[in-house]
């Protein structure tokens, strides 16, 4: 985590957090929603999908726990997001929650870091994209 | 008996509002620390808050619920969300979640659904405010 505002520069990337995609944590109750997409390899099938599909927001809590070990508690209390899940998420995949500084601005609370957030699969293409920002001191 | 609707699109008015509460227990953040493999101890023993708080990610990924209040629903996908995270959720508060439809529209075919959420805690604290965008009937269950 930077010990301060000076440590976090435009264009630099954050520390990435990488997960395995497994159909057993998919098919959490919590995860799944009961939607069958999400964990029923049969159901998928029948609509044309090669194999379940994550939920988009467990992609966005892998971004959540991306910028919470960078800005810890300032993430909780002053943390935004604007995410689009572009692409699906299988079982099987491995998928890495990345971010990027884009700007910095001071406001009457303290510093506003400006960010591009992503996931992107062992594929190499982006499946969910958006913004961060979150206000440190 | 369950009072619950088919979800139709044409149907749904802009301004519906929904509403529920849970309680967030240690099992729920256990659970969705388990789900989502995030093991960070302020989530399930202790925080800078003091005592435990939940994954901010947990509280949005409830709004979902919504929906279900009112509707039968299994179908629908995620496609957007913009979230506002405003004060840390503490464990064993009970958790008053409510919501508008504020839009709908069809795009190449599909249905989007978009809502205004926000997440409050029993003593008022606001938690998160969320607008989230679904398709509904992504994939439909085989006849």
């Amino acid at each position: 985590m930077p010990t301060t505002t000076d440590d976090l520069a435009i264009g630099q990337e954050i520390e990435p957090t990488v997960k395995q995609m497994t159909l057993a944590r998919m098919s959490r109750p919590l995860m799944a929603g009961g939607n069958p997409i999400h964990d029923d390899p049969v159901f998928a099938r029948d609509a044309g999908l090669p194999a379940p599909i994550a939920t988009g927001v467990m992609s966005s809590a892998f971004l959540s726990e991306m910028l919470t070990k960078a800005f810890g508690i300032e993430w909780m209390r002053s943390g935004s997001i604007d995410v689009k899940f572009i692409r699906p998420i299988y079982a099987g995949d491995t998928v890495t929650a990345r971010g990027r500084i884009t700007g910095r601005s001071e406001t009457s609370t303290g510093v506003r870091i400006a960010l591009e957030i992503w996931c992107e699969t062992q594929r190499g293409e982006p499946v969910t994209v958006g913004t961060a920002s979150v206000v440190v001191h | 008996m369950d009072d619950k609707q088919a979800m139709v699109f044409e149907d749904l008015p802009i301004g519906e509002e929904y509403a529920d509460e849970y309680v967030l227990t240690a099992e729920l953040a256990r659970d969705y620390a388990e789900g989502i493999d995030d093991p960070n101890p302020w989530y399930l023993e202790r925080s800078p808050f003091g005592g435990p708080v939940a994954n901010p990610m947990l509280i949005v990924a409830q709004h979902a619920r919504l929906f279900k209040t009112k509707y039968l629903t299994a179908g629908n996908v995620h496609t957007r969300h913009e979230t506002q995270f405003l004060n840390p959720a503490r464990l064993g508060k009970v958790i008053k979640v409510s919501g508008t439809l504020v839009e709908k529209y069809r795009k190449r075919g599909r249905e989007y659904l978009v809502m205004e959420c926000r997440s409050v805690d029993e003593d008022g604290i606001e938690i998160c405010r969320d607008r989230r965008t679904i398709i509904t009937q992504y994939a439909k269950r085989p006849e």
